[in-house]
């Protein structure tokens, strides 16, 4: 795209802004001055306007120098997000050939927040940003109606309890953190190109919410729903406001380096559905990574992989181990070997069960729940202590990393809990043998973790073990019962 | 990744006879799952429950000194953890052999438990060039719902008819991919009314075309019994001379026609079950295939037919119509009856013969 040049009384003010700031401006920027996206009007921050007028850019630099974290010395405010964070381009200083992200549009916060979120992608350049910023805003006001029409309509005709739509019927969904809404839309199967049909759909970015994650959330709904109405994965935006693949949704996907809307500017096509529902899948580098394997092999389609984990079939931590320690996982996604193929059928279960113990210890650790103390009122949200874990798929164990609370399901603590700078590394076994006992106590001499078996609650011929042994609650027949509800879910998760 | 082996264990006296107990309990369990196959859910866990308890009876008899061996490779196969070392069929393998050698008394029996976390290498299974396609598209430019599913429905009829009589060998589609031959139908979300007359009119025997038996593949993935098209020959009128009955296809769904309808040929309450569709069809299949040769022993019978749109139940009784028409021509004539939501209930095309 050819760069505008600012017109003559803007020149001026651009210079002085590069000289003030000490940075030179990207081409993105020069260009929303000279040529501001129809509709932008309160949106951009203008250089010429004066330093009283809030959508100017002095009183944004006024605002950003109050950020509670130290403001880089390279970026320029071009739109307030919210009320408490700007959308800022990246910038080069004077002398610099180039610097890494220069012309992104990140978003910098003007609170204390966590220092991983600070500076978040929002776009990959300033037109682009303004763009669809101004192409959502000029929808919101008739899609806010489309939602209210469509959530009247739902209430009258399946608003009664154990009234269930069907896929067919417009479904609204609304989606909140802390009360706050982020994300609206309306969804329906269509048989008519058997596939997902969303005449509405739209977020927002708000302060207290990571950037893009009403769209990263509200985009794996749409997926799941299209892949539970278990059409083609073909996505329509026939209706919208926006004639199109909504602005948030392009914008976001962009910033992962996925072009939707390519064939037609209204619809996601199967090719483009699988890529955006990867991107918005939530996985720990390891997953991704063996899931990767896993699908690029052809064994397990990505959509149903994504979907398992989005829906909650299976856990990360669970697949991650699964994935690492057997070669039955394509298997166990799909449902399971039939129960007469004994030796497959006990394999299966064998990790399933290993999994689903390893799962419910990693909820444990990383759970702050604060029963049963006293003096404070008990929270549930925001509730992890951030317990990572890996995958020791040669030995099946997985060391865990971040515990510094007293281990559960001890006991006798003893060592394990003196040790807490250690890792703790665990052999999850619902049938612990011999030899299990023996290579914990071989991994415990090299490695110098701390080293468990964690078994069901049942487990019998553990007296004299030369390992502490965690107990988890549940018995053997509890586990295989919930096993068998996500093998179910894995048969019958399409429609 | 770790390493799966399999733990052969030889169990001896009061151990054997328990072991005994819970393989006969589980394959008792295992043939009345296998009688009904589409409602075994309680019997398949009996099973199940009952091999994982023989396999930890024999784990527990190995970390108490009983004899055993390690294989890397399944020895037995089937159903049952436990080998088959009758008398009758000495055990082939030698690992077998050499295990009940060592046991003290004769009579040991042997059960192979999965030991999947041995430290090592597993075996993946094969890998295919890349990952599964995606999903084909369709698009029905310019017609409306109905029509436009009919057409997809119609299309998809064709091809199925086509490519099962290129390549006749039609069974139960094992993953249902697309491009496999031969083609699967996919009832899955097509409308009640379109799906039954649809089907109707690829049933009846026209000549050219088949007869073929085409397969069924539901969206959940799951692959019901072949579904016999142009098989019979059809008429369209309905001028029933014989005892007319009229049923909804399934209870509850509707209760207004209760006033109307002389039963319900199936059960809401076994049929709406969460299970993969094809498992349903099959239910629905059998059941009808019974009721259908009960009703038709005394006579000719005449059924019309109120349905709801639950498409493995309307696929698996028309399949049982089909079937029962081509074994005991004119014996029975169906009037499908659909449930609108703007009005009277509509008629179909019957299934009877000319």
């Amino acid at each position: 795209m050819p760069i505008a040049s600012p017109p003559p009384v803007l020149i001026d003010f651009v210079r002085a802004v590069e000289e003030a700031l000490e940075v030179v401006l990207p081409d993105g920027v020069r260009t929303v001055y000279a040529a501001p996206p129809a509709g932008s009007e309160g949106l951009l921050y203008r250089p010429d306007l004066a330093s009283d007028d809030p959508m100017s850019l002095a009183a944004a630099l006024n605002a950003l120098a109050t950020s509670a974290q130290t403001v880089p010395r390279n970026i320029v405010p071009i739109a307030p997000v919210d009320d408490r964070s700007f959308a800022v381009a990246v910038c080069r200083k004077p002398g610099m050939a180039t610097v890494q992200g220069e012309g992104a549009v990140l978003r910098w916060h003007l609170d204390d927040i966590p220092r991983d979120r600070q500076g978040a992608l929002l776009d990959i350049t300033a037109p682009d940003y303004l763009r669809t910023r101004t192409q959502e805003q000029a929808a919101r006001g008739r899609g806010l109606a489309g939602m209210a029409k469509a959530q009247a309509a739902y209430a009258e005709r399946y608003g009664e309890p154990g009234s269930r739509p069907p896929g067919f019927a417009l479904r609204p969904v609304q989606l909140a953190c802390q009360n706050v809404v982020v994300g609206l839309a309306a969804f329906r199967h269509d048989s008519t190109f058997d596939g997902l049909s969303v005449p509405l759909w739209q977020t927002c970015d708000v302060p207290h919410v990571a950037t893009h994650e009403g769209t990263r959330a509200l985009s794996l709904l749409m997926l799941c729903d299209a892949f539970a109405c278990g059409g083609t994965m073909e996505i329509r935006f026939r209706g919208h406001p926006e004639q199109s693949v909504p602005a948030a949704l392009l914008r976001f996907a962009r910033t992962k380096g996925i072009a939707l809307g390519q064939e037609r500017r209204d619809l996601i096509t199967p090719e483009e559905a699988r890529r955006l529902f990867w991107a918005v899948t939530d996985m720990p580098a390891g997953l991704a990574a063996r899931a990767a394997e896993l699908t690029d092999g052809g064994l397990v389609a990505p959509e149903r992989l994504c979907y398992m984990l989005a829906a909650g079939v299976w856990r990360d931590i669970e697949l991650d181990f699964m994935l690492a320690t057997s070669g039955r996982a394509a298997s166990v996604l799909a449902g399971g070997a039939l129960p007469e193929e004994r030796r497959a059928r006990a394999a299966e279960s064998e990790v399933c069960r290993a999994a689903v113990l390893t799962g419910t210890l990693h909820r444990r650790l990383d759970s702050v729940d604060s029963a049963g103390r006293t003096g404070q009122a008990r929270v549930f949200e925001d509730g992890r202590r951030g317990v990572t874990w890996v995958v020791d798929g040669r030995n099946a164990a997985v060391e865990f990393t971040g515990v510094d609370a007293p281990l559960p399901w001890l006991p006798d603590p003893g060592d394990l809990t003196q040790a807490a700078d250690r890792p703790l590394l665990v052999l999850p076994r619902a049938r612990p043998t011999a030899e299990d006992e023996s290579l914990g106590v071989d991994l415990a001499r090299r490695s110098g973790a701390r080293v468990a078996l964690v078994v069901p609650d049942d487990a019998p011929g553990l007296d004299g073990c030369r390992l502490p042994v965690l107990r988890c609650p549940y018995t053997l027949y509890e586990l295989d019962t919930s096993i068998e509800g996500k093998l179910l879910s894995a048969r019958v998760s399409r429609a | 990744m770790s390493a799966e082996l399999f733990l052969l264990i030889a169990l001896e006296g009061g151990q054997r006879d328990e072991a005994m107990a819970l393989h006969d309990r589980s394959r008792s369990a295992l043939t009345r799952a296998a009688s009904n196959p589409a409602d075994n859910a309680i019997d398949v866990a009996r099973y199940e429950r009952a091999q994982s308890a023989l396999e930890a009876l024999a784990l527990a008899a190995r970390a108490a000194g009983a004899p055993w061996t390690m294989s890397d490779s399944p020895v037995g196969q089937g159903s049952s953890a436990l080998l088959d070392t009758a008398p009758h069929s000495p055990p082939a393998h030698p690992a077998v052999r050499r295990l009940l050698e060592r046991a003290a008394a004769p009579g040991a029996v042997v059960v192979e438990v999965v030991w999947p976390f041995a430290p090592g290498a597993t075996a993946l299974p094969e890998r295919g060039d890349g990952q599964l396609p995606p999903a084909r598209r369709w698009s029905a430019q310019g017609m409306r719902a109905k029509e436009a599913i009919q057409v997809r429905f119609r299309g998809q009829l064709e091809v199925a008819m086509r490519t099962a009589a290129e390549s006749p060998n039609c069974s139960r589609v094992p993953s249902g991919m697309a491009g496999q031959r031969p083609e699967a139908i996919v009832p899955s979300g097509i409308p009640n009314a379109v799906l039954t007359d649809t089907l109707r009119e690829f049933v009846a025997q026209v000549p050219g075309r088949g007869p073929v038996d085409v397969p069924v593949r539901y969206r959940d993935g799951s692959c019901a019994r072949p579904f016999p098209l142009g098989t019979v020959p059809m008429g369209r009128t309905w001028e029933p001379t014989a005892r007319l009955l009229s049923f909804a296809l399934m209870s509850i769904r509707h209760v207004e026609l209760d006033v109307t309808v002389d039963g319900a040929w199936l059960r809401n309450s076994e049929i709406s079950r969460p299970r993969p569709m094809a498992q349903t069809d099959e239910l629905v299949y059998d059941t009808s295939r019974r009721q259908l040769a009960a009703l038709t022993g005394a006579g000719q019978v005449a059924l019309e037919i109120y349905q709801s749109g639950l498409e493995p139940a309307v696929v698996g009784f028309y399949r049982a119509v089909v079937d029962h028409l081509r074994e005991q021509p004119g014996s029975l004539a169906v009037l499908p009856v659909f449930y609108r939501d703007d009005g009277p209930f509509g008629e179909g095309v019957p299934w009877r013969s000319p």
